[in-house]
């Protein structure tokens, strides 16, 4: 389970990375076999499509948008390092 | 090690954790009994107030009161019954659409330590043929279950050593390594006893869905005659709160359940909603599902048949479209206990949202399919023995949306992250498109003819007009994923 602290700057971070690149819902969860095991998200669902990308052998990254394409690369490297420490903490 | 040495050293285990626990006991048996007395008569405006009410509830996700659950369990007028009945549908149509979820249950081990009275599985039960599946034997079962078409299984143990957290784990794990042709189980739900935190979390690990835990009964006095002194399952304390501990092992999608019959269904209806009420109460998540299996006869257990508190089909109808009014955003399993006929009523009368179908409750049951019913492997007797295809057929004629829906727990839709969606009577919107595609997947792979037609010709294209006259812009996207699944792409989901 995470600390409150980290629910706390983790919220904050979405909250900023969403609206830096318009996404209407982002969210990490955790990879546990087939099972993708919310951990903490910004923003509401959409009911489109999500996206998805894995950050790290262990969290997942999980997006809505109805904007525009953006370099997927440049959100991916924004996550870094909080997900490394989500998966620190976690572990 | 020796079972009786395991259970030994368990039940030390337990009673150090009882005199450790934190909660408080939820359930209080004499406010229960007088909630239900208090309200004896209820006059047709409060009851059609309550009605109004749990319609409101709906987009909200509120509960009703224990209070106003005791006015429904008393009402006695056939009209204001009615209208319950008709509430119950709608609410499970608002939150859900009109797809019923399908699953198989896949019985693991019929060893147990315990001794419960109304128990095929009980340990005294000497005509029982108690085992448990090897790994080979549980390959053939998954492979039975694939080629009908499941892609979601309840897998049930019993309490033993032989059947401990690490066999759990292994046998999810197994499942979900089975392959046959374009076939696999997405999604293992667990049904196990108690565990402790540490075996939670090592089973949470391997990926399951939901953990779920019926409690039998909320009644004390009634919970310790039927599982006696000496088994593990005597302890009230130690079951009841067997979510919370699962809940803060980090399994965040757990379910509850009552075996009716054992005492005044009002009572047990009331206990589900206090248990309900401490899980939101504790971490803000309630149930997911709610089952609410009913006492059928099984081998070498008299109470099953000669209980006083035995459920009328009536009342049952009535206490499954209670739960959906106390509790309208949870789902709510309606299993193959039940006869074809009695299904078929409650489905719409109870408002029920999954179901299982082509069951066989025997260990090794499935890959024995033409030996029927193998009675002394089995825990109870299965009323309903249509098989998957068949009962499908069943649902398509009465207008329903057959759905072998695995998504909500692949793509982070869990826990907390879940609820505002089954809540706020969103959740709907994938259910139907999921629902869409994995009917389709069943019709290319697994459907009779008739299956196919009636799926191709009425079911798929209503529900496809459902979602472009709610959801226009989904719509688009269901339509692609729908093109990829006819050119046999296969688990296409939301």
């Amino acid at each position: 389970m995470l600390s409150e602290d980290s629910l706390v700057n983790i919220d904050y971070f979405l909250e900023t990375i969403s609206q830096k690149y318009h996404l209407d819902h982002a969210y990490f969860a955790r990879k546990i076999g087939k099972r993708r095991h919310f951990l903490v998200g910004y923003g509401n669902e959409q009911f489109i499509e999500n996206n998805h990308f894995d950050i790290t052998d262990n969290i997942v990254f999980f997006w809505q948008t109805r904007a525009d394409l953006f370099d997927v690369q440049i959100i991916r490297d924004s996550l870094l390092n909080i997900a490394r420490q989500l998966e620190q903490e976690l572990n | 090690m020796l079972a009786q040495k395991w259970k030994e050293l368990r039940a030390e285990e337990i009673r150090k954790w009882e005199d450790s626990c934190k909660y408080e006991d939820f359930i209080d048996d004499r406010l229960i009994t007088e909630l239900i007395d208090i309200s004896k008569y209820p006059d047709k405006k409060q009851v059609e107030d309550i009605i109004a009410k749990a319609r409101q509830n709906v987009s909200s996700g509120a509960m009703l009161s224990p209070s106003e659950v005791a006015v429904l369990a008393n009402t006695q007028d056939p009209q204001l019954w009615e209208a319950i009945f008709e509430t119950a549908d709608w609410i499970k149509r608002t939150v859900y659409g009109n797809r019923i979820v399908l699953f198989a249950p896949l019985y693991l081990s019929s060893m147990c330590v315990n001794n419960c009275l109304y128990c095929g599985f009980k340990n005294t039960n000497a005509d029982l043929d108690a085992q448990k599946l090897n790994r080979d034997q549980i390959v053939s079962e998954v492979e039975v279950l694939i080629n009908s078409g499941h892609k979601r299984l309840i897998a049930v143990y019993g309490e033993h050593p032989q059947s401990d957290a690490e066999y759990i784990c292994q046998s999810v794990e197994t499942i979900y390594s089975v392959h046959s042709d374009c076939g696999e189980i997405r999604r293992c739900n667990i049904n196990a006893s108690p565990m402790f935190e540490n075996e939670y979390k090592q089973i949470k690990d391997v990926g399951i869905g939901t953990y779920q835990i019926f409690q039998e009964t909320y009644h004390h006095q009634t919970y310790s005659k039927v599982h006696p002194r000496d088994t593990l399952k005597h302890s009230y304390k130690w079951r009841v709160f067997g979510l919370h501990r699962a809940f803060e092992a980090g399994i965040d999608d757990i379910a509850i359940g009552v075996l009716f019959g054992l005492y005044d269904w009002k009572f047990e209806l009331l206990g589900l909603l206090y248990h309900a009420m401490a899980l939101e109460k504790e971490f803000g998540v309630g149930p997911h599902t709610i089952s609410y299996p009913r006492l059928v006869p099984a081998e070498n257990a008299p109470l099953t048949t000669m209980s006083k508190y035995l459920v009328s089909d009536e009342d049952f109808s009535k206490i499954v479209a209670i739960i959906r009014l106390m509790c309208p955003y949870t789902g709510s399993i309606l299993t193959a206990r039940e006869s074809n006929p009695l299904r078929d009523t409650i489905i719409r009368k109870g408002g029920v949202s999954q179901m299982d179908a082509g069951t066989r409750i025997g260990i090794g049951g499935y890959s024995q399919m033409e030996k029927e019913h193998l009675l002394h492997k089995e825990q109870f007797i299965i009323n309903d023995t249509r098989s998957l295809d068949d009962f499908i057929y069943d649902l398509c004629k009465e207008g329903y949306l057959p759905s072998f829906c695995t998504a909500g727990y692949r793509e982070g839709r869990t826990g907390a992250n879940f609820m505002p969606l089954a809540k706020h009577a969103t959740v709907k919107n994938f259910c139907v498109a999921n629902g869409i595609l994995t009917f389709k997947e069943y019709l290319m792979d697994y459907a009779s003819p008739k299956v196919r037609e009636i799926g191709e010709n009425h079911v798929i294209p209503n529900y496809l007009q459902w979602i472009e006259q709610n959801m226009p812009q989904l719509a688009v996207q269901v339509e692609e994923k729908l093109g990829l699944t006819a050119s046999q792409q296969h688990d296409m989901h939301f």
